[in-house]
């Protein structure tokens, strides 16, 4: 008790340490900004050109993101696009900032050079947030659109000076933005609609640092919101049969508007909804990786689903019922790959298996997913890399088909937030499994074979009979 | 050498090789028999997938899945507070444990040495399992019978053919195929076991038979409540041996063994308990065990007295035992010792009885009368078979003959009376027609005379031999046909799941209707965990199984007002419904409804008897009658009876039914009947809100809207909101009103 306390004291006095105010050394001289509701998450991506206006060598760009933006970020990458450098890919710095708006949430960015004083630098910023489309009426009728609404800001917040600004909305379908007309506002941003897009294009302007004026966007979406609460993805090695089978479980729900009534089947009917995109999931596309996949399956808990079907590359499943917003709809997938396809031999017995980290949906987001690989018995794990980052990986063991010694070594990685973009992540296990332990297993298994035959043996050459035994 | 070529220039094969080829051959025609009887019982699974079918089997599914993640204890300790709302159900003394226990074993086995297979693979596949093991009780039970009956020459044919017919007989497998999860998939079996074993036990006076008996009469008890035809079989077999002045110490020894080892055993099992003492259907064999002490003192006192003596002690003794005993029976019935007969006891001597008198037994489609066809479509050409078989009986009447006879005469009459029974005639019937196939085998395929030399001469062997090959050749006819029939009965009645139906697409090929799961699947992913589902009682254990939410009734209709509460509830109009349903604690309600597919098993069909069974409790509230029309005649369209029209199931069912059609007139296809538009869209419903209706409507599920806010009346609240819209809509209509162009 007593170290926790001194622990969270030191850790008090650390952030205390590095609330420090930022000097406004850096201008930008051009900032360009999307945001892009296509998908059922937010993407936001701006482009900065910014110019070192201090009289010392830089090596410090700081970033804001607004803090409801922050807190359910999927992931957050800042590229350094020029100068040109082998480290474009800069790592973010959670930032307390003593000079700063609240609303914030201030990054640092380490650049991997010094920026000398006049240079530019070009930067470019990517974030992916979940659970930022809200549909407004949260209860409507059965319809085959919704209104969405997206809290955003005006105006990017940055501690430094802005001097150009362009703005993207894209896939806002019928967009209105509406902020308080009471604020003072540092430009006259025009925006115009071009296809369901709102484009404001590049204005000069003065904006000052922390400028946070909210915005609300609100837009027609048809598509459902896919949200899976859990998903369980499991991978079993078997080298044996060469086979990597893969399964998982989702914990389905989507999030888009609510049913105001009850489900109306003959309204559904008559409005041929299974026929059309509407907010109610009515198929959820599995997207299937390139390599062989056979044996394909999909069931819930009460048995088979007999709805899914393979269309050019894609597993579409059909649920049980139309999922319609604040519905769940729990099932579980899974089909076979060839294991050559995935494992790399490399040195001593020592294996490396490359596989997803996710396949799953064409649009969704994740809150939670366990992905474990189940190596075979015997195997030994060395080390596991991801491209990201993880939450927790432990190592386990269990028992499955004809494991009667030690168990399967089970490798498992938790993650949280995660969004459908990051499935081309590979996941590498290394682990080292010796011919012995390939052959153990047969061995083992058929010495209790015959166990169990001679014990028979053993036992038909008993004789319990009570009878006197015969005479000879 | 095994085998050596003699001076006449013909082969010699050594003993051992013959006895080993015999031992390979019998093993061959086991697992053949086996594999027979297993992958006919799989269509169900190849054509479907592997599920637990009908109704009883979900609740079992239920409770294996409960003892195999608690103790044993746990499990018999259970008390189940989803099912039964509000009352709940003590479900580990109200069960039969045998079938939970011994698929949770044969699990646990299985993940002991390595093989974690599902519980619900093990529960689907554990009929199919225990088929195989029947046939194998029945070609021992056969053996032992065709050892003591003559004229047999080949005393293992007639096993085998009984092993063989018993595989695959319909109407065993009718409660057997993979996914009927029963009672009766393992009771059969052990029934076959404990039959064996008794025979084994009489014919050798063995205590050791006799204790092996008990142990699997045991196990019958604690499997399946039709334990109770054994316990009046092996009473009747010795009580008509004594009859027959059979009486020897190896009956003695075997029954008096068998009886106080079973009894004092099946008294273990909670659901039991004291029944073999004071329950009706127990008293033959408590009878009998009497009857046997006495027979015995008879017999020592016949050797001590003169046969005068004798015979006059023994009237007077009779006398004196005879009154004693009727006294004290009716004695103990008047004081309530011993249990009342039960009305399923009474409908099993009178077929009418459950007709007139307890409704909820007769509306269960398996406790009707047999129809003659049902015979044939269940036995095929075993059914004529089987008289013959107990016509060899008759010749040569051993203890073990009339055993055979015994069964048959009891299995055939209940049998007749109740369709379900069917399943325990199937056994006898499969000995008796193995006895006579085995008996005209030997007699027909019998070519030795005239493939010897010296036959070949005479003229009148041509014919002898001729006939023989035409018998023998129908017989194979009949038996190739039998395997026909049989799979074709499985293939095309036994193996529906009945919670998936099968479909065919506007195409052709196949199609699966899954209302039920869709709609389980629904009330489990999508209502509160805790959620009450009123649904009649055929549901109950579905709804138990599948969405994992409360019940107020299911399957096991031990509590007959609650079923009638719910019935009345389903009955009666919107306004009393409301207080019946705001009594009990219902959230939501599961209707079937046929009428867009055609599926004729729904609640409007079965409605009549959920009104007569809650006129049985409330007769001055639901009136049978009020639910025909003046013509007396059950109509669901326009002309319908007012009371059927404002019952609540009434308007569940057809609530929304004119929306589908737009505008037409929309048609109830299970029942033939077609609605107005104008009519199907005056059908109303206040106290509930539709929140779900499967792909093909078979089931809706309707929530109970909460109480107004302002305690207004629901109903009246609905119909202000009627009156209103009705105002505005007849204005739209008059509005877009087609203009009508004269066509000239």
């Amino acid at each position: 008790m007593l170290t926790k306390h001194i622990f969270s004291v030191l850790s008090y006095l650390l952030l205390a340490v590095t609330a420090l105010q930022v000097e406004p050394n850096w201008e930008i001289t051009n900032l360009e900004r999307a945001i892009d509701v296509t998908k059922s998450y937010v993407k936001e991506r701006q482009d900065i050109e910014a110019i070192n206006i201090g009289s010392e060598p830089l090596d410090q760009f700081f970033i804001a993101v607004p803090k409801e933006l922050d807190d359910s970020q999927a992931i957050m990458v800042p590229v350094l696009k020029s100068p040109k450098t082998e480290r474009a890919f800069l790592v973010p710095k959670n930032f307390t900032v003593s000079n700063g708006d609240e609303n914030v949430v201030y990054y640092s960015l380490q650049l991997p050079v010094p920026i000398s004083p006049k240079s530019e630098i070009t930067l470019s910023f990517s974030l992916i947030a979940t659970n930022q489309l809200k549909p407004v009426p949260e209860y409507a009728p059965l319809a085959d659109s919704m209104s969405i609404t997206l809290e955003s800001t005006k105006y990017p917040v940055s501690p430094y000076v802005i001097r150009k600004y362009a703005f993207a909305i894209i896939g806002a379908v019928d967009g209105k933005l509406s902020s308080d007309p009471t604020v003072e506002e540092p430009m006259d941003l025009e925006f115009n609609s071009k296809g369901g897009n709102l484009v404001a294009d590049p204005t000069e302007c003065t904006i000052q640092p922390n400028t946070y004026i909210p915005l609300e966007i609100s837009f027609t979406k048809t598509e459902p919101l896919p949200y899976v609460s859990y998903l369980q993805r499991d991978y079993w090695i078997s080298h044996w049969g060469n086979t990597l089978q893969l399964e998982e479980y989702y914990e389905l729900t989507n999030k888009a508007v609510k049913l105001e009534s009850g489900f109306n089947r003959a309204e559904w009917m008559n409005g041929q909804f299974t026929r059309k995109i509407s907010p109610a999931l009515t198929a959820v596309q599995i997207v299937l990786p390139n390599e062989e996949v056979s044996d394909a399956y999909f069931t819930d808990k009460v048995g088979n689903v007999s709805t899914s079907q393979f269309i050019s590359e894609r597993l579409v499943l059909k649920p049980r019922f139309p999922i319609f917003g604040g519905w769940h709809y729990n099932f579980t997938i899974g089909w076979n790959h060839h294991l050559s396809d995935f494992l790399k031999q490399g040195p001593s017995d020592e294996y490396i298996l490359k596989v997803k980290l996710l396949d799953g949906l064409h649009d969704g987001s994740y809150e939670k997913v366990d992905f474990s690989v189940y190596l075979p018995e015997g195997a030994e794990y060395i080390d596991a890399s991801v491209p990201f980052k993880y939450d927790n990986l432990s190592v386990d063991s269990s028992y499955s088909y004809l494991d009667v010694t030690t168990g399967r070594p089970k490798i498992t990685l938790t993650f949280s937030n995660l969004v459908d973009e990051l499935k081309d992540a590979d996941v590498y296990v290394r682990y080292r499994y010796s011919f012995s332990a390939l052959i153990n297993k047969p061995l083992v298994t058929s010495m209790y074979v015959f166990f169990a035959l001679m014990g028979l043996y053993v036992l038909r050459k008993v004789n319990v009979s009570i009878r006197p035994s015969q005479w000879k | 050498m095994l085998f050596s070529v003699d001076s006449e220039g013909y082969v010699r094969v050594s003993g051992s090789l013959l006895a080993a080829f015999k031992l390979l051959l019998e093993t061959a025609i086991f697992v053949s028999i086996s594999f027979a009887a297993i992958s006919s019982r799989l269509f169900s699974v190849v054509r479907f997938e592997s599920i637990i079918h009908e109704f009883d089997p979900w609740f079992n599914f239920r409770a294996t899945k409960y003892l195999v993640s608690h103790t044993f204890y746990q499990f018999l300790n259970w008390f189940d507070d989803k099912t039964w709302y509000p009352l709940g159900r003590v479900t580990g003394g109200t069960l039969y444990p045998g079938l939970m226990v011994t698929s949770s074993v044969i699990y646990e086995l299985l993940h002991k040495i390595g093989l974690p297979i599902d519980v619900r693979n093990i529960c689907v596949l554990l009929a199919p399992a225990f088929s195989s093991v029947t046939s194998l009780a029945t070609y021992l039970l056969t053996l032992e019978i065709s050892d003591t009956v003559g004229g047999l020459r080949h005393r293992k044919t007639a096993a085998f053919f009984s092993a063989f017919f018993m595989g695959i007989v319909p109407g065993y497998i009718s409660r057997s195929v993979a996914g009927a999860y029963d009672n009766e998939a393992i009771a059969i079996t052990l029934l076959m076991v404990t039959f064996y074993l008794w025979i084994k036990a009489v014919r050798h006076g063995s205590v050791f038979y006799g204790a092996l008996t008990a142990l699997f009469y045991f196990y019958m008890v604690s499997a399946w409540g039709g334990y109770v035809f054994i316990t009046n079989m092996i009473p009747l077999h010795v009580f008509i041996l004594l009859l027959m002045g059979r009486f020897s110490y190896k009956l003695y020894t075997s029954y008096c063994t068998w009886y106080v080892l079973g009894t004092l055993m099946s008294m273990q099992i909670p659901f039991v308990g004291f029944l073999p003492i004071r329950s009706n259907d127990h008293m033959s064999a408590l009878g009998v065990f009497g009857l046997l002490q006495l027979v015995l003192l008879a017999n020592y006192l016949k050797r001590l007295l003169t046969p005068e003596k004798f015979h006059r002690l023994m009237i007077a003794l009779g006398a004196l035992v005879l009154s004693v005993g009727i006294s004290g029976l009716v004695l103990a019935t008047k004081m309530g010792l011993i249990a009342p007969w039960t009305g399923r006891f009474y409908s099993l001597w009178d077929t009418s009885y459950a007709k007139i008198h307890i409704p909820i037994i007769a509306s269960v489609s398996e406790h009707q009368p047999t129809p003659w066809a049902a015979f044939f479509f269940d036995q095929n050409f075993l059914i004529w078979l089987f008289p013959v078989g107990v016509f060899l009986c008759f010749q040569d009447l051993s203890d073990e003959a009339v055993f055979i006879i015994v069964y048959s005469v009891l299995a055939s009459y209940f049998a007749g009376v109740m369709v379900r029974l069917m399943l325990t005639l199937s056994p006898v019937v499969c000995i008796c027609a193995g006895l006579t196939i085995g008996r005209l085998f030997g007699i027909y395929t019998d070519f030795r005379e005239s493939i010897s030399s010296k036959a070949r001469k005479a003229s009148g062997e041509i014919f002898n031999s001729l006939s023989k090959i035409l018998v023998a050749s129908s017989l194979l006819f009949y038996l190739y046909y039998y395997v026909q029939h049989c799979t074709w009965v499985n293939s095309s009645a036994y193996s529906s799941p009945s919670v998936v139906l099968a479909s065919r697409n506007p195409d052709g090929s196949p199609a699966l209707i899954d209302d039920f799961r869709e709609a389980y699947y629904w009330l489990r992913m999508n209502t509160a965990e805790d959620a009450k589902v009123m649904a009649w009682w055929d549901y109950g254990y579905q709804i138990g199984g599948m969405a994992d939410r409360t019940t107020f009734v299911d399957n096991n209709t031990w509590n007959n007002t609650h079923i009638a509460a719910v019935g009345k509830a389903m009955a009666v109009d919107e306004r009393k419904s409301e207080v019946i349903m705001r009594r009990l604690g219902v959230d939501y309600v599961l209707v079937i409804f046929g009428g867009v597919l055609g599926y004729s098993g729904d609640d409007i069909n079965k409605f009549l008897w959920m009104v007569r069974i809650s006129e049985g409790i409330w007769p001055d509230e639901v009136t049978e009658r009020n639910y025909f029309t003046q013509g007396g005649s059950y109509k669901i369209d326009d002309t319908a009876s007012p009371t059927m029209r404002n019952s609540l199931m009434y308007k569940m069912s057809y609530y929304r039914f004119g929306d589908l059609y737009r505008g037409g007139d929309p048609v109830d296809r299970v029942r033939q009947q077609k609605m107005s538009a104008g009519y199907a869209e005056s059908i109303h419903l206040d106290i509930l809100d539709e929140v779900f209706t499967s792909e093909n409507w078979i089931v809706r599920i309707y929530k109970l809207k909460n109480k107004d806010n302002f305690g207004r009346d629901l109903i009246e609240l609905g119909e202000q909101e009627r009156k209103h819209l009705g105002k505005k809509t007849l204005r739209k209509k008059t509005r877009t009103k087609p203009s009508l162009d004269l066509r000239v």
